[in-house]
């Protein structure tokens, strides 16, 4: 099956597109593994240290950091993992192998993209699966082995409260500040595409440490939003913000990834095997 | 066709210019020698036609297709053999089991007899295999995609003696009216025989550009005597059997083969004199 597209004027082949992905699969095995072992480490150390040391230590942080200490490695893994979902295009001789192979930049830039988006968040998902399994089957084990019967379901749907299953509605009550405000469009299930794809394009136009980059730029964007915010949200109390108005802001936002895709698509297109540059635009 | 025009390239705007304004033009169905010194942009010129590099002035075209875009037009035409590579931790079979789809008139046939000829089996673990014999493996691979245009960069590096005979051997019986090589290298005297162009860079110029035909038919290269040294000789080098010489042919004399180191270092010094001057 062919598709002809007007913005980039080749004819993409999804023959070729499945044929990258096995490639990069073929190619990348190890390093898919040891991405999914990198966090399912992390994982099983993170909750080993909550349920053993913070649990002890004070009950309020202990419940705040089983939800936010997840989200935060989870997110975080993520985005910075995509934002190396280009670097080959970065090393000269893994950028020759991949940019010769007779595909479209199209085609090529696709297959990662689907592979990243997709199989990257599902590699995170299962090491945290895995993590939980872990420490539920050994809490179990404990509990059995005090002479206590071990309650499944009540330690499953404790643990298994991951962060995709999280209701953030629940735990921000009200819209009112401007820090419920980033929480919300922050955790936000659907608004992680726009993150995604804009650390996927600093991965992609930087040379190196694109994820730092993106994460100032965030950080320096969200304190932009702060301060004129709170400058003119006092002034203007009627542009307080509602929960309709946080909808619309976070479909706005939503809708970035698709520049943010697009300026990743031009810097792989320009990318050279050779760039001493410091951006690749 | 492989059309460069009037193409500008450095590595960096602050960067002293490798190409500017250069232009070339490659035939189909020859296989072209890119001799040049060190640094010269040997490498650059393959990276530029493969669309690795993007020139920041000019074009270069395959077959009418601008290279720079990277269109699978293009790439399923050429594949390049870089100097330096590196090769995934998988078998070889696998290897070609991942790469060949994408190469629409691959030949296991090519491949098997590549192999054979190198001495390598076919299912063999890459890593475990020396730099060369990695090299030869890939050449194979190479020269079974069938492809139009196959560029090689320094391709005899790393080989042994015995391994350069088998590399001339395997392009000589895999060569087709189709195919066009392009060698890049300075190892000289490894390609001599397979070559029927010449191309000599220096400083982003080309020195010479002439089929061996048109050489052989213009001058002379042997080895003469202190007292037989005329004034044809266009230059000469000292050596324990007398003094090799390309000189300018007469039309009594008879086609001598060519002799590329000669015939390069001839170029390059009167180049580098002209420079002086």
């Amino acid at each position: 099956m062919q598709m002809k597209n007007s913005r980039f004027m080749e004819t993409i082949s999804l023959k070729r597109i499945g044929l990258l992905m096995r490639f990069y699969w073929r190619t990348e095995k190890k390093r898919y593994l040891r991405l999914f072992l990198t966090f399912l480490a992390i994982f099983l150390v993170k909750t080993a240290v909550i349920e053993f040391i913070l649990m002890h230590i004070n009950a309020d942080v202990y419940n705040l950091s089983r939800y936010t200490l997840t989200q935060w490695i989870f997110f975080g893994g993520i985005v910075i993992v995509l934002s190396f979902l280009f670097d080959a295009v970065h090393h000269k001789q893994r950028a020759i192998d991949a940019l010769c192979l007779p595909a479209n930049n199209a085609e090529k830039f696709l297959s990662r993209l689907i592979l990243g988006l997709v199989g990257v968040p599902l590699i995170v998902h299962v090491a945290l699966l895995a993590a939980t399994t872990v420490v539920v089957l050994f809490l179990g084990t404990m509990d059995s082995l005090a002479g206590n019967q071990p309650d499944w379901e009540r330690i499953f749907s404790y643990y298994y409260a991951m962060p995709w299953f999280y209701d953030v509605r629940n735990a921000f009550h009200g819209f009112d500040t401007i820090s419920h405000v980033v929480q919300r469009l922050f955790w936000e299930n659907k608004f992680e595409l726009v993150f995604y794809t804009f650390f996927i394009w600093f991965g992609t136009a930087f040379r190196r440490m694109g994820w730092v980059y993106a994460f100032i730029a965030f950080f320096v964007v969200v304190a932009l939003c702060v301060f004129a915010y709170e400058v003119v949200g006092i002034r203007n109390t009627h542009l307080l913000v509602s929960h309709t108005s946080i909808k619309s802001l976070l479909y706005c936002f939503l809708f970035l990834s698709i520049p943010f895709t697009l300026l990743a698509y031009h810097s792989f297109c320009r990318s050279q095997i050779v760039n001493h540059k410091f951006f690749t635009l | 066709m492989i059309h460069i025009q009037e193409v500008t390239f450095s590595y960096g705007d602050k960067k002293p210019k490798i190409f500017d304004g250069f232009s070339l033009q490659l035939e189909q169905n020859r296989v072209y020698g890119l001799l040049g010194e060190n640094g010269t942009g040997k490498s650059t010129l393959l990276y530029l036609m493969m669309g690795l590099l993007r020139p920041s002035e000019g074009h270069i075209t395959v077959d009418g297709t601008d290279v720079s875009k990277r269109q699978h037009a293009s790439l399923r035409q050429m594949y390049i053999v870089p100097e330096e590579f590196d090769l995934p931790a998988m078998r070889f079979s696998e290897y070609v089991d991942t790469y060949r789809p994408f190469y629409e008139d691959f030949s296991d046939e090519i491949l098997r007899r590549c192999m054979e000829e190198f001495h390598l089996p076919l299912d063999v673990q890459l890593k475990s295999l020396s730099m060369g014999d990695k090299k030869k493996a890939l050449m194979s691979f190479a020269l079974a995609t069938n492809v139009r245009y196959l560029l090689m960069d320094e391709p005899t590096n790393g080989l042994d003696v015995p391994s350069k005979k088998q590399f001339r051997k395997v392009i000589a019986t895999t060569m087709t009216e189709e195919r066009t090589l392009l060698i890049a290298t300075h190892q000289l005297h490894d390609v001599d025989s397979l070559l029927d162009h010449v191309l000599i860079l220096q400083r982003s110029h080309l020195l010479l550009n002439a089929s061996v035909t048109e050489i052989c038919e213009k001058y002379t290269f042997d080895v003469r005597p202190n007292d037989d040294m005329d004034e044809n000789v266009l230059y000469s080098e000292r050596t324990p059997q007398g003094n090799a010489t390309m000189a300018l042919r007469q039309a009594e004399d008879e086609e001598t083969p060519l002799n590329l180191e000669l015939l390069f270092n001839a170029i390059i010094s009167h180049q580098t004199k002209k420079n002086h001057e």
